[in-house]
């Protein structure tokens, strides 16, 4: 039924732009937890326009496919390859740092400069003063180079979720994991979806019509948020709610369903810790160690009603199989030292906690109506509910009792653990090949197995000390035996000795009111204690002298702004290098700006996410432009050079931070394994052969299906435990639903009690109340000011990387907005448009204003991603967060409170900081 | 990015190159494609004095004794007045070089399904590659000759015999079942078509057809 | 149905309860259309905040299209400064003119009555906790009576038989009486070629069974494709059979084809943050001003299957809507535009 060509002249005109010569696939490789799978369509080597190649086969024919996979900021990535902020030349400051003025030089006179500041540092301070931060941006060729390569020097990479904070501390202290995420098609399976802290219409576009689509199929979609938002647009209920109050309202939802017995008793008893057992006196767990000479102190108990006695809670099982735990209940006890104990259980501490949480009174804390409590409570509890969080409790500064208290919706209401339901975040799943590879010195299966059948042979092993533990919680262990020789760094400690947050931190104006310490004395108590012990790298006494920023964009990103690193940290760097795309905040502040290549420059894989659970592949569509590099190239050639200046410093061997022999010699080889690795196609070809291998590709991936198709769906989750936290049977014909192992199959949580866990029995906690979860107010942060500002993502750009696209500057305003409600605008006399100062004890900056009927009164927003050149005197909305962090992250040695890459660990907080604003102009 | 480091774990020993293994059907199977291996290089002298002798269907079942399912290899011998220039004649003209239009039956992978050769050749060479081979430069057939993709079936088998563990066993194990299905079978089902429309020797037909049957037999038993 | 004898009419049906206001069609139109530079501030789809004042700025007021006795009756044209955008901007100064921090990236364009495509998103209307918005993409409606058409004195502008209203650049002069009739104002002006510039329905890619780049490209899977006199399609029976896709300002008069689903809006709350489940946040008589009066009983239609899905029943029109399958929404242009060699 095709209609007649259009045969007049002007149709030829657009013929010709609908025209191309080459076809490839390519994928963005950002922060956005998506791989939309696009192709790329390019005419005489240049880029002209991409489209997502919608190539998803629909998995399951009751749930709509994942097509068409896109965004407005991947559908204009083809306008940044020549966009006006791209990098193409390696650059060396030719004026101060930040002061614009460069020199173009070429590659081997900047690499050389590097090397030799890098032999420099090593020889004078150690191989930990060289600083890399960790990004997530870039995709896997990107992170494997710079990894790589500090790896070998035994230099400092720091924590990429100790900076960017995506860190639900919440969901680890419930689940001991916090990587929980279904892929995104179980959300058409949820009966009741709640938008909570997130906003998917602005930040997961290619994924929010499962939303539409679910509350089109019979759910009811609810936005609980203070704004009104673009996400409530599209929702069945907009609860509008206090920022920063969530636990409360969470907590009140929770007194509703214990109090009208419509909580799930089964799910309750096999998966938390509420029916344990507890000192009813001290709060605290009884142990193996308090009632049996023979018992571990990591075994719990039971009081079972059909015996009437204690029982051992398993450690191996979830399953209550013929017990029947209490969860009422007092009894007496007769300690080892013959004393007599009166128990209870967490059950019975919680249900007096939540006696401050009646819907009246948690209204009056959130602001949402008591009968709006209840009928959710009610609601809840009878269906299958999900939670669509996004990051944005992470960056509350009491975000982990926000979201304890949504894992307590959850668990009373039997809401995890099946289709459509849980609780959203991150779960990073699929690609072992990439993991392998780090571990591997030559090509081939012989090798894989072998490094394979080493990490069976360590998990066994491990196994042998802990039999009862499960293959995730193992995984973890393994995990954790790699980091002290490993290159990464929680970035906390790097904040506060040589970024000047030890003063900010330690601002109690800015902190909990109930810290019953300074900062500062928790901060050296968890020092001396080792809770960190091997993890702080540069120590205090190591002066960092060289900083790497590969993809990632401190000085737009640092919470504080210029005081946070500008004038801290900077002046006492000897070389600032900056490996990017774009000339970003940070590159403008830099010694040496190296040009990277883009992607559809180079072939390219994606970190793998459960969210699509296909592999995101990017192909090379066109050379690199002007003379950028793959970040391989560079580092490869950087080795060597750096190998070079080993010679010339006469600085080859020398020792890390652990005292281990280092050698530059044969640097350049070692990195590409004498050549081994020196292909970038090859080595993405060894990651899908290994991850075939591993059982979580299908074994027809490789680098020409992916030619062919586009992407690729996983097929397991992998041996290593960040795919294992999802902890769930992977399908073909079905979305992947979280955590069905711990309810299907009763396998027990990497947590200190194998269960769920809602209290945690540490002193710090408990001397903070916060033992068991409770509301608490977001502390003063910033000083005594009247507006609250909060921040999310924007629907423009993912953090500043669309900031230099013209087509989608064309789609907002094109310049940096805070976004306030008409009747604030009026307080302060503000009409739209005009430019602000926000100001508080920490800093200030101006803005352009942006009136807004959907702002709740006394809150100001300013949507993350716009530089700070792009502010007057280029102080973005950064400068007024102080980054303050919560003292009970610095735990340790708490069963699953320790650190894991990647996950626990003290976080800067930047939400909910008070300022005050200021009319300037029109 | 977390990346794992083994430092400090003890990793066992690596795989031992030259093992000493008993015979079972897993080497039975190996020697059989071993065999094949060698029926599909272009025939010297002796290769020709087997055939005339009828002797390559019995090498085949010698080869294939401890093998756990039935195979029928047939008989076939060569024409005594076949002298050996013409009998490597032939073999070039039917699946090597032909007489103008390209040979009627070639005799490499890359030929067949439609699929193009190079991306062919690239996808068996680095299957070859993560497997532990490489095609020597020297080696004048290209890595998708029916020869070498049977001197793989071969080594596979091998190693998978040969394996101390497990999780290599099953690695090559499963490998032989992929390269079957993705790279052998079809195509030899089509060439022993074609090299029975060539109108050929009865014996290349044999071999071809024996060839075919015997990758898509085993391949049904790879998965049982 | 032979295309080159028998009329079709191609429609678009926006859902604008899946719109979540991307602009992903915007853009995706833009890259393929519109990047030359005299084509910069140029956006022939479009996606606004409304209630809003939209692009070009105020043209709900510009008038246009017909009137009741069905004459033509021309309006405003709009003028670059109504439609905004373009900027330039001053990148080169900032990285690498020694500014020092003392110049900042910025539009470069004078701040008074300064206006761009989306200078008003996520404005709306009302006052927290009670404001409201929704999202509407906007392109040339290929009007089944275009008043463009009628107004070109140089007939450059035409219809075709499948029901796109195109325009012959060539025979163009300029004289912007489409932009004045048009009453939806989605015609641009191209100051450098001294042509009217609007959307082309994409027709090199429809010509191919190809979709439209902003139905292809929509991420929110909100936009149907097809023949509006197919009977069966999804299109015909949203329009014609269920009657919720509605013409937006039907008193225009010139019978657009591009058909929106009314958003459903979440109640509104009372003074003491109940639920004020009487009450529609989006005021109906602002609905009725886009859709007409039969805005209403679509709004009904939709809830009340979407209530019978909640009790578990079966529901057609959900059905139709949710579109399991994302083709479902291409009609019959589910060409894929990789597999064609449109060089030729």
């Amino acid at each position: 039924m095709a209609p007649p060509p259009d045969k007049r002249a002007s149709g030829s005109q657009y013929r010709d732009r609908w025209s191309w010569d080459k076809v490839t696939f390519g994928t963005h490789c950002l922060n956005c937890l998506a791989t939309c799978s696009y192709r790329v369509y390019s005419a005489n080597g240049k880029v002209l326009f991409e489209e997502p190649s919608a190539l998803f086969e629909q998995i399951n024919p009751d749930v709509p496919d994942m097509n068409p996979m896109a965004c407005q900021k991947g559908s204009a990535w083809s306008q940044q390859i020549e966009g006006p902020d791209r990098l193409l030349y390696p650059l060396r400051r030719a004026g101060e740092r930040g002061e614009g003025k460069w020199e173009q030089i070429s590659w081997d006179e900047a690499l050389t400069e590097v090397a030799e500041a890098v032999v420099e540092a090593i020889d004078l301070e150690g191989p930990e003063s060289v600083v890399f931060e960790e990004t997530v941006e870039g995709g896997l060729l990107t992170q494997a180079a710079y990894l790589r390569f500090a790896g070998l020097i035994g230099a400092v990479t720091l924590d990429a979720n100790g900076l960017i904070n995506d860190f639900p501390a919440g969901h680890h202290i419930t689940f001991g994991k916090f990587s929980c995420a279904s892929s995104q098609d179980d959300t058409f399976n949820g009966e009741v979806l709640l938008i909570w802290h997130s906003n998917p219409a602005y930040t997961a576009i290619p994924y929010a019509h499962f939303i539409t689509e679910a509350r089109y199929n019979g759910a009811e979609v609810i936005t609980i948020a203070p704004d009104y938002s673009a996400s409530a647009v599209i929702s069945d209920k907009y609860v509008p709610i206090k920022a920063g109050t969530d636990a409360a309202f969470a907590l009140g939802m929770c007194k509703v369903m214990i109090d009208e017995n419509l909580y799930h008793e089964d799910f309750v008893i096999a998966q938390t810790d509420l029916p344990l057992l507890v000192n009813a006196q001290t709060r605290r767990f009884i142990r193996g160690n308090d009632v049996d000479n023979h018992a571990p102190e990591d075994q719990f108990y039971w009081w079972d009603t059909k015996t009437d006695a204690l029982v051992l809670a398993p450690r191996d099982t979830l399953d209550p199989g013929a017990i029947k735990p209490a969860l009422e209940g007092t009894w007496e006890l007769t300690a080892l030292d013959g004393s007599t104990i009166s128990v209870t259980t967490v059950w019975e501490l919680m249900r007096k906690r939540l006696q401050d949480y009646t819907p009246e009174l948690a209204s009056e804390i959130c602001g949402v109506h008591p009968d709006v409590i209840r009928t959710m409570a009610r609601t809840i509890a009878s269906k299958r509910t999900k939670i669509l969080e996004g990051f944005n409790t992470a960056k509350y500064y009491h975000g982990d009792l926000m979201e304890r208290a949504m894992c307590l919706v959850l668990a009373l209401s039997g809401n995890w653990g099946r289709k459509g339901t849980g609780i959203q975040g991150l779960a990073l799943a699929g690609l072992d090949g990439y993991q392998l590879w780090g571990m591997k010195q030559k090509k081939g299966v012989m090798e894989t197995i072998r490094v394979m059948d080493g990490i069976d042979d360590a998990m066994a092993k491990l196994r042998e000390q802990s039999p009862d533990a499960t293959d995730e919680i193992l995984g973890y262990e393994l995990l954790q035996r790699g980091l002290v020789s490993g290159t990464a760094s929680p970035p906390a400690f790097f904040h506060y000795y040589h970024c000047g947050y030890e003063e900010t931190w330690n601002n109690a104006e800015w902190s909990d009111p109930e810290m019953k310490r300074s900062f500062e004395e928790y901060l050296d108590d968890a020092v001396r204690r080792g809770w960190w012990g091997g993890l702080i790298k540069p120590g205090s006494g190591t002066d960092p002298s060289v900083l790497f920023c590969v993809a990632t964009n401190p000085i737009r990103r640092q919470r504080g702004g210029a005081s946070g690193l500008l004038d801290t940290l900077w002046p006492t760097l000897d070389k600032i290098v900056v490996v990017d795309n774009r000339m970003s905040a940070t590159a403008l502040q830099a010694d040496i700006v190296l040009p990277a290549a883009m992607q559809y420059e180079r072939p390219n894989l994606q970190y793998a996410i459960t969210h699509s659970f296909s592999l995101g592949f990017s192909d090379q569509a066109v050379p690199p432009q002007g003379e950028a590099k793959t970040e391989w190239e560079i580092f490869s050639l950087l080795s060597q050079k750096v190998e070079e200046q080993g010679k010339e410093q006469d600085c080859l061997d020398y020792q890390d931070g652990r005292r281990q022999p280092k050698t530059l010699r044969g640097l350049g080889e070692t990195f590409t394994a004498n050549g081994t690795w020196s292909n970038e196609e090859d080595i993405i070809n060894e990651w899908l052969q290994d991850s075939i291998e591993a059982g979580t590709l299908p074994r027809n991936a490789s680098l020409a299906e992916l030619r062919e198709k586009g992407q690729i769906r996983f097929t397991g989750l992998g041996m290593f435990a960040p795919g294992l936290s999802l902890a769930t049977d992977v399908k073909k014909d079905e979305p992947v639903t979280a955590f069905t192992w711990h309810t299907e199959n009763f396998v027990p949580f990497p947590t200190l009690t194998r269960r769920a866990q809602f209290l945690i029995d540490h002193p710090w906690f408990a001397e903070a109340d916060e033992d068991l979860v409770k509301h608490k107010n977001p502390p003063q942060m910033g000083g005594d000011y009247p507006l609250l500002l909060t921040s999310g993502h924007s629907r423009w750009t993912i953090h500043a990387s669309a900031m230099g696209n013209e087509v989608l500057a064309g789609t907002h305003r094109a310049e940096p907005l805070a976004t306030l409600s008409q009747i604030d605008a009026k307080t302060y006399g503000i009409e739209d448009g005009d430019l602000i100062e926000i100001r508080n004890d920490r800093g200030s900056a101006k803005i352009r204003a942006k009136v807004a009927g959907r702002i709740m009164p006394g809150q100001i927003v300013i949507y993350n991603g716009w530089e700070p050149h792009m502010f007057e005197g280029w102080k973005g909305p950064n400068s007024v967060e102080p980054g303050m962090v919560k003292w009970l992250h610095l735990v340790s040695r708490y069963g699953h409170l320790r650190y894991l890459p990647f996950g626990w660990q003290p976080v800067p907080a930047d939400r909910a900081v008070y300022v005050e604003v200021e009319r300037l102009s029109s | 990015m977390f990346v794992y480091s083994l430092d400090g774990l003890k990793i066992d020993g690596d795989l031992a190159k030259d093992v000493e293994i008993e015979d079972n059907e897993i080497t039975a199977r190996s020697g059989v494609y071993q065999t094949f291996g060698k029926l599909f290089i272009a025939p010297d002298a002796e290769a020709h004095q087997l055939a005339v002798d009828g002797k390559w269907p019995e090498k085949l079942r010698e080869a294939a004794e401890l093998l756990a399912y039935d195979f029928d290899f047939g008989e076939a011998s060569l024409d005594g007045s076949v002298s050996a220039e013409d009998f490597q004649a032939e073999y070039i003209r039917v699946f090597d070089v032909g007489s103008g239009d390209g040979p009627p039956a070639p005799i490499v992978g890359g030929a067949y399904g439609g699929v193009d050769r190079r991306k062919k050749m690239e996808e068996v060479a680095r299957f070859f590659e993560y497997f532990g081979l490489t095609t020597t430069p020297d080696d004048p057939r290209p890595p998708d000759h029916l020869a070498t993709e049977c001197e793989f079936m071969q080594y596979l088998a091998f190693k998978e015999a040969a394996s101390p563990s497990p999780r290599l066993g099953v690695s090559f194990h499963r490998a032989q079942d992929d390269f079957l299905e993705r790279q052998f079978v079809d195509w030899l089902q089509e060439f022993a078509a074609k090299v029975e429309a060539a109108e050929t020797m009865p014996f290349w037909v044999w071999a071809a057809k024996t060839a075919a049957g015997f990758a898509k037999a085993d391949m049904q038993h790879i998965r049982s | 149905m032979n295309a080159a004898t028998e009329k079709h009419q191609i429609a678009w049906v926006v859902d604008l309860n899946k719109c979540i206001g991307c602009q992903t069609c915007s853009v995706a139109c833009k890259v393929l259309w519109t990047r030359d530079d005299s084509e910069k501030a140029q956006w022939w789809c479009s996606v606004n905040t409304q209630p809003g004042e939209g692009t070009p700025r105020g043209w709900e007021n510009m008038g246009g299209g017909y009137d009741a006795d069905g004459k033509l009756s021309p309006g405003k044209t709009p003028t670059p400064e109504d439609f905004g955008g373009g900027f330039d901007f001053n990148h080169e100064e900032v990285f690498y003119g020694g500014s020092a921090g003392k110049k900042h990236l910025e539009p470069q364009a004078p701040r008074e009555g300064r206006w761009a495509m989306n200078w008003d998103e996520d404005q709306g209307a009302g006052e927290w906790p009670n404001s409201y918005y929704f999202y509407m993409p906007r392109l040339c409606n290929h009007c089944t009576k275009p008043a463009c058409v009628e107004a070109c004195p140089s007939k450059a502008m035409y219809k075709r038989d499948d029901g796109l209203v195109l325009r012959d650049e060539d025979v163009c002069k300029g004289s912007k009486d489409c932009m004045a009739a048009c009453p939806y104002k989605k015609i641009y002006f191209n100051e450098e070629k001294n042509v009217a510039q609007h959307c082309i329905g994409c027709f090199p890619r429809i010509e191919a069974g190809v979709a439209p780049a902003c139905v292809r490209q929509c991420p929110g899977r909100a936009v149907f494709i097809g023949w509006l006199d197919e009977a069966g399609s999804p299109v015909n029976r949203l329009v014609h059979e269920h009657k919720i896709a509605l013409p937006l300002h039907p008193e225009y008069g010139t019978r657009p084809n591009v058909y929106y689903i009314p958003p459903l809006s979440p109640h509104p709350l009372n003074e003491d943050m109940s639920i004020n489940t009487d009450k529609s946040r989006i005021p109906p008589e602002y609905l009725e001003g886009l859709f007409g009066p039969d805005v209403h009983v679509a709004l009904k239609t939709l809830q009340s299957e979407m209530d019978k899905r909640r009790e578990g029943k079966e529901s057609d029109l959900m059905k139709t809507l949710i579109a399991y399958k994302w083709e479902e929404l291409l009609g019959p242009f589910t060409a894929d535009p990789a597999l064609i060699n449109a060089a030729d």
